[in-house]
């Protein structure tokens, strides 16, 4: 038999509340029994997770963690690069980060555009 | 121990249930009386008409999952309430019962009155249970072209006396709720469409009184717009009497020439209500309640959905919402600390054409005054048909997250 700590317990309490909660008031745990018992609904949703659709948005997290990391940076540093004219935009292009950057975004647009 | 009956197991049914078990402990005991052991996704009955959905996928069986829940569930057709000595009366195995309660709440539904219409048992066809829904499965397999007449017959609404509630909640309506005939007349073309005949094939839409009056003007035009352009002929005025082979005939002798009839009947009072305590009902037979969904006469009855004269149109949304109100209300006169659920009533519902994977989902209050008047076209309404269907059967029809959805 495996003995919990007063701690281990206080935490187990808690999450029985939160299931007797989940299922009193919101009828969640009868719902995930039903969705559980529904074999051809899982077996759709574990053909859509692991489809190549879903593994290919997977691995290409780590790209994506980095259109995310660099929208942050820009929105704290907005007011590094000054634009205020078509001769700021023309000087702009010629940092090699913002090329890259413009290279990055035309492309998405040209794989966008034909898609459609 | 207080024991509640709750006769009847569709939406009004199975949500008072459910929400008077999820407040209540067990000093109170909940039974539920059903003619049936099953309950089905009633607004899905189309969807197996068209092969879209088989029987077992909108089927709960009541007998296996209400005692899941601390529900006792009783098979048995009930044949009379007795208010004022509080019996119900009811035959289960050919055997007359009658039990007692301390509550009871009536969720009997409305009756389908086919048999007013001549002919229909022979000629026509209709969606408004499983059987003729699988019927008229068959006869769509071997459609080759024509014309179908799909309508709805008239809704016998009591007028006297008057539910203890705002008037605005109960406006008089020539047709019980034609929302499955506006359904059907999409989703037919989305099913020839795919089968190839659709171009063979000529819809003629009629209703009793104006199509579809339970909508605002604007919603309204733009069906009348939308049936235009798809080249639907509508009938306003047309109280279908009798089904021919190949005509469809008015209680004023008009006819619509059809190889097919699809026929939402004639509503009436649950004959159960008219056989009861006479004071319980109205002079149609509908149960009249105050606002609560309380009788008027008798205040440990209560009566939700089709069975009550406050709603209309007899509409699943409204049944689960009167459920509600309904079982809190209860609940609270039990002693129980919760919130009183109020009656807000809308026409909430989703006209589905799957195999054209979209629908249109209407939200509209303007029939009892207010102004939403929302008639949406999208994949996404679909979807969430879709969803939604998923979530009574998933749910074995105990909707909890139901109030914050809306999605029929």
């Amino acid at each position: 038999m495996v003995e919990l700590s007063d701690e281990e317990l206080k935490s187990l309490k808690k999450f029985i509340e939160l299931l007797n909660i989940a299922e009193n008031k919101y009828g969640l745990i009868s719902l995930l029994e039903g969705i559980l018992e529904d074999e051809k609904a899982v077996g759709k949703l574990l053909s859509h997770i692991t489809s190549d659709e879903a593994l290919s948005i997977i691995s290409e997290k780590e790209n994506m963690l980095k259109i995310i990391a660099s929208i942050g940076d820009g929105l704290e540093e907005q007011n590094k690069v000054k634009i205020n004219g078509l001769m700021s935009i023309w000087k702009a292009t010629h940092d090699k980060d913002i090329q890259k950057g413009l290279s990055l975004v035309f492309t998405i647009l040209k794989k966008l555009g034909s898609k459609f | 121990m207080v024991k509640v009956l709750v006769l009847g197991a569709r939406f009004g049914g199975l949500s008072a249930a459910y929400t008077l078990r999820r407040i209540t402990d067990k000093n109170v005991e909940i039974k539920v009386i059903n003619k049936s052991k099953y309950t089905y996704f009633r607004p899905a009955f189309p969807h197996l008409a068209v092969g879209y959905l088989e029987k077992k996928d909108i089927e709960i069986n009541l007998e296996q999952e209400l005692p899941k829940k601390d529900i006792e569930f009783q098979e048995g057709e009930v044949t009379k309430i007795d208010a004022k000595k509080k019996l119900v009366y009811y035959t289960t195995n050919g055997k007359e019962v009658k039990e007692d309660y301390d509550y009871l709440i009536i969720a009997l539904g409305a009756h389908l009155s086919f048999e007013e219409i001549k002919g229909f048992e022979e000629n026509g066809f209709s969606v408004c249970e499983p059987e003729y829904a699988l019927k008229l499965r068959e006869r769509l397999k071997n459609w080759d072209g024509g014309t179908i007449a799909i309508g709805s017959g008239k809704f016998h609404q009591g007028s006297n006396p008057k539910p203890e509630a705002p008037e605005t909640w109960t406006p008089r309506a020539d047709s019980a709720c034609e929302g499955p005939v506006f359904e059907l007349s999409i989703m037919l073309r989305g099913y020839f469409a795919k089968k190839g005949v659709l171009d063979k094939t000529k819809f003629i839409v009629f209703s009793p009184g104006e199509y579809l009056s339970d909508l605002s003007n604007e919603n309204r035009s733009t069906v009348n717009g939308l049936y235009k352009s798809l080249g639907i002929e509508l009938i306003n005025g047309f109280v279908v009497k009798e089904i021919d082979k190949d005509k469809v005939i008015s209680e004023d002798g008009k006819e619509i020439k059809a190889d097919l009839t699809i026929i939402l009947p004639p509503y009436s009072a649950n004959p159960v209500l008219k056989n009861s305590t006479k004071d319980l009902v109205d002079d149609a037979g509908f149960v009249i309640t105050n606002k609560y969904m309380q009788s008027i006469n008798y205040p440990e009855v209560y009566a939700v959905g089709d069975s009550n004269a406050i709603t209309v149109p007899k509409l699943g949304y409204l049944a689960v919402m009167s459920a509600r109100v309904a079982a809190t209300h209860l609940a609270r006169t039990l002693g129980y600390n919760v919130e009183q659920e109020e009656y807000n009533p809308m026409v909430v519902c989703v006209a589905d054409n799957p195999y054209e994977n979209m629908a249109i989902e209407v939200n509209d209050n303007s029939w009892y005054g207010g102004n939403i008047k929302k008639a949406t076209p999208s994949k996404i309404a679909h979807l969430k048909k879709e969803m939604f269907t998923k979530y009574y059967i998933w749910s074995k029809g105990d909707m909890a997250l139901e109030k914050f959805l809306a999605s029929w």
